[in-house]
């Protein structure tokens, strides 16, 4: 399937990201990234034609269906209005919404925008071991730390990854958030700290997990035909790639699985669709950016390997290496990514803004200079959808 | 985490929510449940794929046809993943803990539940625990038609 029409991220909008923002409420929040959204693409609320709101599960801020909330900070009253919600891969889903209402030649200009409070109850964690059923999986303390951890175990079962190379993760997202404003945690670490930060689930500790963040963030999406008219700068999305899977973990284990918890086999799916719709075989050499979203250092290592930029169990290694760091053939997660900042409504969508900011030359303090293409994803439940957005500064794939 | 702003004056309304659920369970996850009450886990077999599903489910994700049969699996199995918990999370167990997914002999697929053993050096327990590790399922005395009827012990 290609696309109907050609369209492009003609604006990025997003708060800064810490624990609260006590300065706001939760519908101000919304409206701050999006108004910012559209004042980059030089726009107004009355220029958006449809609104994608990106919202994840409620209990967090505490509102059920905050998407009502919003409807009006956000400029969608009297306009068609969808929610999506996949878990943590929202915010990726609502961008591939967001891309397919312009794509399909049905919207001309797309907000896709939403905000998240995760701390605004005490244990995040506690709501989130409530998306299990209550039959077979709830009792047993399941929530993202420990799912997480789980396929940790897994993956250093199977291709000998170890705790010292996800340290190696920690240690460079906290030092590439140092130079990106908007990040939550930021700083120098070491992997001695991270070894020796609290035990969180075995194998990870503190250090190896996102924050709860609060924070906001929104991209225009706007048709060929709008950016020629209206002269816009654009990072154009030439691949949108999204896959599903049952929820049960434990249905990705033994030998009839069909993927297996320690692999994103997901993400490999999701990235397949993207990259056969935006002309990628070769991702190493193709890529420049990869804004990927792993809440904990494991969840890099998997996601570098199913992206295809080094081979399956190889991730440890080559990121211990330094061969995504600054300067090397693929930079990953130059914003300090989820590890640094963690709103969980809309983390996605961050990942997406952040892609998209590199093709337009605005990533200030962590620009890849020259970067030509760049990739997002998003995944969510538990670790059962995937999304993967292919972003380039030329459009590659649809009709003109 | 760090929380960066904690010099606000900021208004917070505070709330809280308490919520009484009682979950229908069908024929199938019924039939589980009861089972485990009376000390016997069993799990669904598709008659296309030949597949033992656990948890029990009432038609076969991959063939899309209902599944026919109840097939006794365990009581031993082969531990497949696990985590050993170390940190408190609001309203859940006390650390340490292992959350444990093991395939009972017979299923294709693994169920999770606590695996007890005794973790006074959480290093040394991880140690001893690797895909394949072979354990038991261990019914409570006390049982009331609940998942928790069970717990996963080392063989």
């Amino acid at each position: 399937m290609s696309a109907a029409v050609r369209a492009a991220i003609v604006g990025v909008g997003e708060t800064a990201y810490r624990t609260h923002h006590p300065d706001a409420t939760y519908p101000e929040l919304a409206q701050a990234a999006g108004l910012a959204a559209l004042a980059m693409a030089g726009m107004t609320p009355a220029d958006v034609d449809a609104v994608v709101y990106s919202m994840a599960p409620t209990h967090f801020m505490g509102v059920t269906d905050a998407q009502l909330w919003a409807v009006g900070p956000v400029g969608g009253r009297h306009k068609p209005l969808m929610r999506l919600h996949t878990g943590g891969a929202t915010g990726g889903s609502a961008a591939e919404a967001g891309y397919h209402h312009a794509a399909s030649g049905l919207h001309d200009c797309v907000l896709v925008v939403g905000a998240d409070k995760v701390a605004e109850t005490r244990d995040a964690q506690f709501i989130l071991n409530l998306i299990w059923d209550p039959f077979f999986e709830r009792d047993f303390a399941l929530n993202t730390v420990t799912m997480a951890a789980i396929q940790a175990v897994r993956h250093m079962e199977q291709y000998g990854s170890t705790e010292e190379q996800m340290a190696e993760v920690a240690v460079r997202s906290w030092r590439r958030a140092k130079r990106n404003p908007r990040a939550h945690l930021r700083g120098d670490i070491s992997v001695a700290q991270v070894l020796e930060s609290p035990l969180m689930s075995w194998p990870l500790k503190r250090y190896d997990c996102c924050p709860r963040s609060s924070g906001a963030a929104a991209v225009v999406i706007a048709s060929e035909r709008v950016i020629r008219e209206r002269g816009l700068d654009a990072a154009w999305i030439n691949g949108a790639g999204a896959l599903a899977n049952t929820v049960f973990m434990g249905d990705r284990l033994g030998p009839r699985r069909l993927t297996d918890m320690g692999d994103w086999d997901e993400l490999r799916g999701a990235a397949a669709t993207a990259y056969r719709q935006a002309g990628i075989t070769d991702p190493a050499r193709q890529i420049d950016v990869a804004e990927t979203y792993a809440p904990f250092s494991i969840n890099e290592i998997m996601a570098v390997e199913a992206l295809g930029l080094c081979a399956a169990g190889e991730g440890g290694p080559a990121i211990a290496e330094g061969r995504f760091d600054e300067g090397g053939e693929v930079e990953v997660n130059p914003s300090g990514g989820t590890l640094c900042a963690n709103p969980i409504a809309v983390t996605g969508l961050v990942r997406v803004c952040d892609a998209a900011l590199q093709l337009l030359d605005r990533a200030g303090g962590y620009q890849v200079p020259g970067a030509q293409t760049a990739v997002a994803t998003a995944v969510g439940g538990s670790f059962q959808f995937q999304t993967c957005m292919v972003l380039g500064r030329e459009p590659t794939g649809g009709k003109s | 985490m760090s929380d960066a702003t904690t010099a606000t004056e900021a208004l917070v309304v505070p709330e809280d929510w308490h919520i009484h659920y009682e979950y229908s369970a069908g024929p199938v996850v019924g039939h589980f449940l009861r089972g485990l009450a009376e000390g016997r886990i069993e799990g669904r077999r598709c008659p296309g794929c030949q597949m033992v599903w656990m948890p029990p489910r009432g038609y076969c994700e991959r063939c899309f046809v209902p599944t026919d049969t109840w097939v006794p699996v365990g009581p031993e199995g082969a531990l497949e993943a696990f985590t050993i918990v170390g940190q408190k999370f609001e309203n859940l167990p006390d650390p340490p803990y292992v959350i444990a997914f093991c395939r009972l002999d017979g299923a294709d697929t693994a169920l999770v539940n606590f695996l007890r053993m005794p973790l006074d050096d959480v290093a040394a327990a991880a140690r001893r625990l690797r895909p394949g590790t072979r354990v038991r399922a261990v019914f409570e005395d006390r049982r009331a038609a609940r998942i928790t009827d069970f717990h996963y012990e080392l063989v």
